[in-house]
């Protein structure tokens, strides 16, 4: 799973936000390392929708602007689930690699 | 022109790389969401908004699999139909046989119609397809559209031949769009109003098609070209109307079991030697809708398994 993403599921975990929310959290969850481009983002939402791991959760009409909240479905939380552990396993590998080869405290 | 609206035209102007489907699904609020991400000021987009936008809209149209492959193009019009479907298949039941029937309730009518009973079985079982998947209960509606049509191919009912061809022609996309599809809930997501026009305009057309038979046709040839003609005209709405062409399929399926009965009576009078039998029948009546609803599952179900995320 790329990172992009992996960071678009992540910032759905918790709750549904749409798509100028989804960017700043992702921009907060990668600590600012990671800033989605608005059309990088609807490629993606279109792509994860079509793959049913997230859903148009509401739709908001705020100062004349449509404003469409997505969420995880629950294959959207089993998949996202499934890369976390994925990736802390891979983690945790590698920092037990080093700690033998004396890399890191 | 203010800052703001020139921003917004050129916006627009760059969302013109993206595919139609897209732009109507997600065009004003991707749009919106630019406009969040503008500075205060701006008006014109960043070299690297709209070097973004350009390779995403273009990469959708050029890649393959990246927007509207054939295959979500099944499943989408799948979506869609596995919601119409059934509320379409009630609607015109409901104004070709249960309207003109009332015409007769006041001449004591009333005795002979509570009578049939399987025919209002029939309709309680297209009632509660239709209340299924209008409340996005796509598994339960699978097990009752199932229900519904081995009922009608069963019981030797009942409605008059041509809702029980509109019937078993939609049972049988409807198990292909609930069992290939997201459903009625993505279903929900995807149907617009040019859906609604053009289902309205087929349900009419069936309509006067079915009166046409009863009262006016003679020759089987004149029917199969009129209803030649109602396809043509329903294809042609429908096409204006941006449907898919997937889409435009299922419902040209939908027409094939009376074009298919007008041909077997048209060649009855001219070179078969005897009518087909009724397993016959159903299967030649049925082999177009049965065809439609197999090559649309297959195509819906088989990139979904083989796509993944990289």
């Amino acid at each position: 799973m790329q990172e992009a993403t992996f960071l678009i599921l992540t910032a759905l975990a918790a709750r549904s936000q749409h798509g100028y929310g989804i960017i700043t959290d992702v921009l907060e969850i990668s600590g600012g390392r990671v800033r989605l481009r608005a059309g990088t983002l609807y490629t993606a939402l279109d792509r994860l929708r079509a793959e049913e791991l997230i859903e148009v959760d509401r739709e908001e009409v705020v100062e004349t602007r449509l404003r469409r909240y997505y969420r995880l479905t629950p294959a959207g939380s089993t998949r996202l689930a499934a890369e976390a552990a994925r990736l802390q396993a891979n983690a945790a590998a590698a920092l037990s690699r080093l700690r033998l080869a004396g890399g890191i405290a | 022109m203010t800052g703001a609206a020139a921003l917004e035209r050129r916006f627009r102007r760059l969302l013109a790389c993206y595919p139609a489907r897209f732009r109507d699904e997600h065009g004003e609020e991707l749009l919106a969401v630019l406009l969040a991400s503008a500075r205060d000021g701006q008006q014109r987009p960043g070299l690297a908004e709209s070097a973004s936008l350009v390779r995403s809209g273009l990469g959708m149209r050029l890649r393959p699999g990246a927007s509207q492959t054939a295959g979500q193009g099944w499943a989408d019009a799948l979506a869609v139909f596995s919601l119409a479907g059934p509320v379409f298949l009630l609607a015109t039941t409901v104004v070709t046989a249960l309207l003109p029937v009332a015409a007769y309730l006041p001449h004591g009518a009333a005795g002979w119609l509570l009578g049939l009973r399987g025919a209002w079985i029939a309709l309680g079982f297209q009632v509660l397809v239709a209340a299924l998947v209008l409340a996005g209960l796509r598994w339960w509606a699978l097990v009752m559209a199932a229900a519904a049509g081995a009922y009608m191919l069963t019981s030797h009912t009942w409605l008059p031949g041509v809702l029980f061809s509109l019937a078993i022609g939609v049972y049988m996309l409807e198990l292909a769009a609930l069992a290939g599809s997201p459903g009625p809930r993505r279903g929900r997501d995807l149907v617009h109003w040019g859906h609604g026009v053009v289902l309205l305009l087929y349900a009419a057309a069936l309509v006067c098609y079915w009166v046409l038979q009863q009262y006016a046709f003679r020759e089987p040839l004149a029917a199969l070209l009129v209803l030649a003609l109602v396809v043509a005209v329903v294809a042609g709405v429908a096409r204006a109307a941006g449907l898919s062409r997937y889409f435009r399929l299922l419902l040209a399926a939908l027409a094939y079991p009376y074009a298919a009965s007008l041909i077997i009576w048209w060649g009855f009078r001219w070179w078969l030697p005897h009518p087909p039998g009724a397993s016959e029948s159903i299967a030649l009546l049925f082999a177009g809708p049965a065809l439609t609803a197999l090559v649309a599952l297959i195509n819906a179900v088989r990139p979904r398994r083989r796509r993944r995320i990289i």
